[in-house]
């Protein structure tokens, strides 16, 4: 069968800016007034796993979309869902772990989308003078890691994965601006934590330094939530945000170069880092099985160690939204329905 | 341009175009045949991605070494078949897909390996009951996730090569069906607008020429472009200068013709006439009759001058009209049926005849046809192929007598010259009468003197008769005798007198 699709688009690409014309030409007659751009205020982290936040943001994507985007930074996504669950902000920023606690803390939230997925963003970095030397130096080592984040979580697997209980380690909750000092002033022997602190962490420590990375053990996956109330009154919004990031994604894969120019602008950040860890970081709007299976394996570690007082596997398909993706870019979609 | 060039050039774009036609064509179907192969070779990455999960789970739920080396297999299957789609893949959407495609292809390879280095580790027997510890379960979930990503990212990279095919294969359709339409609007457009601009050429150019043949060599047919059709029209304009020019000199010498004519028929109306007035010349020298006279002059005048009709006609006093005497020519009744001529002022004698004899000068008319003075004479005239005439006054003794009419079957024979000349024969015949009447009255005289002399002898017997009686009277009477002798004298001197009259 023949389809006919250059014809379709050779006369959409006259008929469009024509009808775009006279549409605006009539409007423009009848002097329409515009609707005010409406307000959201958006917590981002600032690390590079929101690229696609910063990139709209620069580019005036949210206020092509008619938003009137204020952005609220964050050192990570922890805090910026706390924002949003205490109503400072209406989106928010976050990994995957934070989702999961936040859920099984019976907070009402709605992942919007994932923006970005990796599973060499988060290490673990040791010094070596405190033989350390493979994994299973961590031994006895004392840890630093911010709970309830991701780094927590791939603490954990790389522990687990190389056969070390969690009790032969001391686990010490750490701000990710407070690791660089604990390392060097040895109030920890490694830290687990990720881009770009990891990188930076790196550079201090020098040949004292190593890294332990876990591609297997952990995919982490950045996503865009709300709280279920915000979603439910401003499905429109929702729209727009998703709009806005469709066309980040799209300029990130077209303009990678000038996309790490701009993140490193926007967050005030070396741009040599981004250059050598960009490719570690898939860039995509997308709901996909995969999270799925990422946040009920994260419930299911957080039910085994209690570490959240819901005890029971939630139904996490009640906390995605997927009208908002599924209208804006429904092949986009591809969680198991 | 030239049409010969244009058509040239027409030929050479049909070539380029039917050309880039093939190329284009050629183009499109090797980019679709390279869109397809890329979507098989996808769909065999995703099947043999898929059997890696069947595989997975065998290994996962039995632990058979079999299910592993088939996994490493098709592991390794995958990979190669990522090199060539790494080689094939072409635009930058596929080359990110392949690029996610292969993150997570390493991560399941990964993660299954490091459940396979688990289980070695382990070292667990073959009939031991599987059971999956924590970290064998975060493993597998993380595997799993990664299997899920990875059939996402395949499937991802499906639809974008599904996606470049069919547009590659409508591509390709769009470019058969634009090239079929698009070259039929094209040929037919061009051969519209050929046809409408070489017939609207050739009309102007036929019109053109119509016109020129129809005459008007002043007609210039307006020349477009620089074609073959503006040289043709070039070259009709051209030939029509020239035929202008040519007709020019044919008329020109047309009228040479029709001058050298005239000049010879009226050279030939001279001749007539002079011949006529020579003729008449030698025949009235030797013409001594009156009537012989005329007869001969109305033959000579048909005769030489190869006019119509001539004839003579005299004066009867007592009638007033003109009677003829002598005629020749086609006369066919023609005198004695016209009404009588008169040589009063009277319409019958308002005619040539009537005229030239009143005003004792020739009077001609040379259209009998439509002159009004000749109508009483008009039908019989026309008839009898009289055209012109001219009536000649006789004159004998500064009387005239009579007239002679000479009739013409052209129309405006008689002119300045032929007048001039016909007046000469006149003159001639008028002499010729004079001389008659001269020799008539000589011979008269003669009769007297011949009276006088037979009077005389008769006298001069009787007187010889007296003076032979006498004589001795005489002789004595010779003075008588003297006297007598001097009356003879005077007798002789008085008929030679009479004889020289």
């Amino acid at each position: 069968m023949i389809h006919f699709q250059a014809p379709r688009r050779f006369i959409s690409l006259i008929l469009i800016p024509a009808i775009a014309f006279i549409t605006l030409t009539v409007n423009g007659c009848q002097q329409k007034p515009a609707s005010p751009p409406e307000k959201i205020t958006i917590a981002y982290a600032t690390i590079f796993n929101p690229t696609l936040v910063h990139i709209a943001l620069m580019k005036n994507y949210f206020k092509e979309e008619g938003l009137d985007a204020t952005p609220q930074s964050h050192a990570f996504g922890k805090p910026a869902l706390q924002a949003v669950i205490e109503g400072k902000a209406d989106i928010a920023t976050v990994g995957d772990t934070p989702i999961v606690f936040a859920v099984l803390g019976g907070k009402k939230i709605n992942i919007l989308t994932g923006i970005q997925t990796s599973n060499k963003n988060e290490a673990i970095v040791a010094r070596q003078d405190r033989g350390i030397a493979k994994p299973s130096d961590l031994k006895g080592k004392k840890i630093g890691v911010t709970l309830g984040t991701t780094g927590h979580f791939f603490a954990d697997s790389f522990l687990l994965a190389h056969g070390i209980d969690r009790k032969q380690v001391k686990i010490i909750d750490l701000k990710p601006d407070e690791m660089a000092a604990a390392l060097a002033t040895g109030k920890v022997d490694a830290v687990s934590t990720w881009h770009p602190i990891v990188t930076q962490l790196k550079k201090e420590l020098g040949h004292n330094g190593i890294i332990f990375f876990g591609e297997s053990l952990y995919t982490e996956t950045f996503c865009v939530v709300a709280s279920q109330e915000y979603v439910k009154k401003n499905p429109a919004v929702i729209k727009k945000v998703l709009r806005a990031l469709v066309k980040a994604e799209a300029f990130v894969q077209q303009h990678p170069e000038e996309s790490r120019r701009l993140v490193a602008e926007f967050l005030k950040t070396d741009k040599g880092i981004l250059d050598e860890i960009w490719d570690i970081f898939t860039f995509r709007v997308t709901l996909d099985q995969a999270l799925l299976v990422n946040l009920e394996d994260q419930t299911r570690w957080t039910i085994k160690h209690q570490l959240a007082p819901r005890r029971d596997m939630p139904n996490y398909l009640d906390f995605i939204y997927l009208d908002g993706l599924l209208a804006v870019k429904p092949e986009a979609v591809r969680i198991i329905r | 341009m030239k049409i010969k060039t244009k058509l040239r050039l027409n030929s050479l774009i049909s070539v380029a175009v039917i050309t880039m036609m093939i190329i284009s064509l050629a183009l499109s179907f090797w980019v679709y045949e390279r869109a397809d192969r890329n979507v098989n070779l996808v769909l065999k990455m995703r099947n043999i991605a898929f059997e890696r999960i069947t595989l997975r789970d065998d290994y996962l739920l039995h632990r058979e070494e079999r299910a592993k080396i088939q996994w490493q297999a098709k592991t390794e299957a995958l990979r190669e078949l990522m090199e060539t789609a790494d080689e094939r893949l072409s635009t930058a959407e596929d080359k990110a897909l392949l690029q996610d495609v292969r993150k997570d292809f390493d991560a399941t390879r990964s993660g299954f390996s490091a459940i396979l280095e688990k289980h070695k580790r382990e070292n667990r027997r073959s009939d031991m009951r599987f059971t999956f510890d924590e970290a064998e379960l975060r493993l597998t979930d993380q595997l799993f996730l990664k299997a899920y990503a990875l059939m996402d990212s395949l499937e991802r990279l499906r639809e974008t090569t599904e996606r470049s095919a069919k547009m590659a294969r409508n591509t390709w359709a769009f470019m058969v069906i634009f090239f079929m339409v698009g070259g039929g609007m094209v040929i037919a457009i061009n051969s519209t607008n050929l046809n409408k601009i070489l017939t609207k050429r050739l009309a102007t150019l036929t019109d053109g020429i119509k016109v020129i043949g129809d005459g008007n060599l002043d007609y210039q047919i307006v020349t477009e472009d620089n074609d073959e059709l503006a040289d043709l029209a070039c070259a009709s304009n051209k030939m029509a200068a020239k035929l202008k020019q040519s007709h020019t000199s044919v008329k020109d010498l047309e009228q040479e013709i029709a001058k050298r004519q005239r000049a010879e028929e009226k050279l030939e109306k001279t001749n007539r006439v002079l011949s006529v007035l020579s003729q008449i010349n030698q025949m009235v020298i030797r013409t001594h009759e009156q009537d012989k006279l005329f007869a001969d002059v109305c033959r000579i005048t048909i005769e030489y001058g190869k006019f119509r009709m001539a004839w003579i006609g005299l004066i009867d006093e007592h009638e007033h009209i003109v009677k003829p005497i002598s005629w020749d020519g086609f006369e066919e009744g023609y005198l004695t049926k016209i009404k009588k001529i008169s040589t009063d002022d009277i319409p019958e004698g308002r005619g040539s005849v009537g005229t030239a004899i009143r005003n004792k000068k020739l009077f001609y008319c040379n259209d009998l046809a439509n002159d009004p003075i000749m109508a009483p004479w008009r039908d019989d005239a026309l008839q009898r192929g009289y055209r012109s005439v001219i009536s000649l006054p006789l004159i004998l003794q500064h009387r005239v007598i009579g007239a002679l009419t000479i009739y013409d079957a052209d129309p405006f024979f008689f002119n300045e010259a032929e007048n001039n000349m016909l007046n000469d024969v006149t003159d001639n015949i008028n002499y010729a009468l004079e001389m008659m009447e001269i020799e008539k009255k000589r011979d008269q005289a003669e009769k007297e003197i011949k009276l006088l002399n037979e009077k005389l002898e008769g006298r001069v017997v009787e007187r010889t008769a007296e003076l032979s009686a006498r004589t001795a009277d005489l002789e004595r009477i010779n003075k008588v005798f003297v006297d007598r002798e001097l009356r003879m004298r005077e007798l002789k001197a008085r008929i030679a007198e009479l004889e020289k009259k």
